[in-house]
């Protein structure tokens, strides 16, 4: 799989403004047909009546108004593990807009080999996206910033023996046998140096970049 | 052939030339055979040397132990919860990740911002000088103590955070030691434990100097090293792609590239005009870069080279962060944009055009230069009981 996907990632081409990353290499005519499943990734910004908090890398917890994420575009991608975002094209990506209950889904509609993947998300909130920006290259997207927010884990453990570590903002999804579902939340704590706190805090969850 | 890579290796070093692209000729080799000298195909580009020894502050694991409790302790912030991987993150190859980052003295609010991308702190051990403009002197002890004094952790009470560039040293002296030795008094038996002395009849400013001294030998661990290029200049055929191979002919040979970026480090240490601080009408940039340390008008706009062992992993990119994919820097660079500022980089006149594929070749070979996975005991978030 991985000699497949780095072989392809020259000859490689985007299929408008969402999909899978389409190839000129076929699959090779006597690889076995295996099952593959959905993955997807739920995300949910809770309120406190119309603010919404999030922490910063800093450890800061700052407060905005819900209308700020209202209505902006998500963007959100799946990619081998491993991957740098920026740098490696996604196997698949998607945008979509922040409804106003502040809850929205990530439901690739193509099937993955088991396996470990690498998903990211980002709410472009501050940063403006112009239709040019959000058609043209997934690669050239802007870095979050402006109280954009982005998905971030400290979490560790989901990095099976002989997988490679995930890049920061990544989040790590272990594909097994069965459709698999991860979900991201904007946590945060005040309760810094209580370590459980801290941990819970920045696992699963959105960053808010200054 | 190897007098082909021994030119390569002058290009890589006179910085000053005047040529055009019309009179360079910059070959490339087909192939890459080993230099018998070196035991490498490239030897201008060789592996790193080990970690340098620091007669004035040899290693010993208390010290290790002292300058990591030193980096991520909240506790040496003016706030309580500033430390220095909020902006040089263990985990995200010693980086934020993010555009310009909040400095403590900005605390809880996100304004106002430090107005430079915070650099990584990847082989710093190594760089003869700091920081994009160069300035703060060249003594890596006291750069790696500087950011107490700085809003970056704001041990200087009674600045306001509007005036995030003030630094105040004497000012963070008196807090850093107050803090070490009354806020913090588990601090006093470490730093008996790492240099044999007893912190409270210690002045203000070796208390400073042994602080950055902790801390550099902390970060003796941020090492970028072992790439799939290392490898493969060692003579391991399969530890580079093909598209990697290719995209280091256009390093050393259309991109130019190593006319900046030269040596084990990849960067030539000097300071360059990439066109990314454009003067106004009035002639006066954003950022004047180097100019602010030397006064020299060629330093106008000028900022320091970055070494690009892990590149990849250190975006986004230029002194603002104001490129976040690698590929857009590439196209940058090779294009009239980084020649817009007057006082531009002659050595932008030696890059040639690239094509879309040789950028892809180029982003393969910069992949190749990510070093291998840090150990834990430095990258790990010190846990509540690593600290005193």
């Amino acid at each position: 799989m991985k000699k497949f996907f780095a072989s392809a990632f020259l000859a490689t081409a985007i299929v408008g403004c969402g999909g899978e990353i389409e190839t000129e290499v076929g699959q090779p005519a006597a690889e076995i047909e295996t099952e593959k499943f959905r993955l997807s990734m739920k995300t949910k910004f809770h309120t406190e009546g119309e603010l919404v908090k999030f922490m910063t890398a800093s450890a800061s917890v700052v407060t905005v108004e819900a209308d700020f994420y209202r209505g902006k575009p998500w963007v959100a991608m799946v990619f081998e593990a491993g991957a740098e975002p920026g740098v490696d094209l996604p196997l698949h990506y998607q945008w979509g807009t922040v409804p106003d209950e502040l809850e929205f889904d990530y439901a690739p509609d193509m099937d993955f080999d088991p396996g470990a993947y690498d998903m990211v998300a980002m709410v472009y909130a501050g940063t403006e996206m112009t239709p040019e920006m959000m058609n043209g290259t997934i690669l050239d997207l802007p870095f979050p910033a402006n109280k954009d927010v982005t998905t971030f884990t400290l979490d560790q453990s989901t990095v099976r023996e002989n997988d490679p570590d995930f890049a920061p903002g990544m989040i790590r999804v272990n594909l097994g046998m069965t459709h698999t579902d991860v979900v991201c939340e904007n946590r945060w704590s005040t309760e810094q140096h209580s370590e459980t706190e801290r941990f819970a805090s920045f696992t699963n969850t959105y960053l808010i970049l200054p | 052939m190897k007098t082909r890579l021994l030119c390569l290796g002058f290009f890589a070093v006179l910085n000053c030339s005047n040529e055009t692209p019309s009179e360079q000729v910059i070959e490339t080799p087909e192939e890459w055979p080993i230099d018998p000298a070196s035991g490498l195909r490239v030897p201008a580009h060789a592996p790193l040397p080990p970690v340098p020894e620091w007669a004035d502050n040899p290693f010993n694991e208390a010290k290790r132990k002292l300058g990591r409790a030193l980096f991520f302790d909240p506790r040496l912030s003016s706030s309580g919860n500033g430390n220095c991987p909020a902006c040089h993150a263990s985990f995200d190859a010693f980086q934020s990740g993010g555009i310009v980052d909040i400095p403590d003295r900005s605390f809880p609010n996100l304004e106002p911002k430090l107005t430079r991308n915070a650099p990584s702190l990847l082989n710093l051990v190594y760089a003869p000088v700091f920081r994009w403009d160069g300035s703060h002197g060249t003594n890596l002890y006291e750069q790696m103590a500087l950011p107490f004094a700085e809003s970056n952790m704001n041990l200087t009470p009674g600045i306001p955070a509007e005036d995030v560039h003030h630094v105040d040293v004497p000012l963070a002296q008196v807090e850093l030691k107050r803090r070490l030795t009354e806020v913090v008094p588990g601090y006093i038996e470490w730093f008996d434990a790492a240099f044999d002395v007893d912190i409270t009849e210690e002045s203000l400013e070796d208390v400073w100097i042994m602080s950055g001294k902790a801390l550099s030998i902390y970060i003796r661990g941020a090492v970028s090293k072992n790439s799939a290029f290392d490898r493969w200049n060692a003579g391991d055929d399969s530890a580079m792609s093909e598209a990697a191979v290719r995209g280091l002919k256009v390093f050393v040979g259309k991109g130019a590239c190593n006319a900046c970026h030269p040596g084990p480090l990849f960067s030539d240490f000097q300071f360059h005009n990439l066109s990314l601080s454009l003067p106004d009408e009035n002639g006066v940039r954003p950022d004047e870069g180097r100019y602010g340390v030397t006064g020299n008008e060629e330093d106008r706009g000028a900022f320091l080279t970055p070494m690009l062992r892990s590149v990849t992993q250190t975006a986004p990119y230029f002194h603002d962060g104001s490129v976040g994919s690698i590929r857009r820097v590439m196209r940058h660079i090779a294009s009239d944009a980084s020649r817009k500022d007057p006082n531009y980089s002659p050595l932008l006149d030696r890059v040639q055009d690239l094509t879309d594929e040789e950028i892809e070749d180029l982003v393969q070979f910069l992949k190749a230069l990510k070093g291998e996975e840090l150990p834990v005991s430095v990258t790990s978030f010190a846990l509540q009981n690593e600290l005193p």
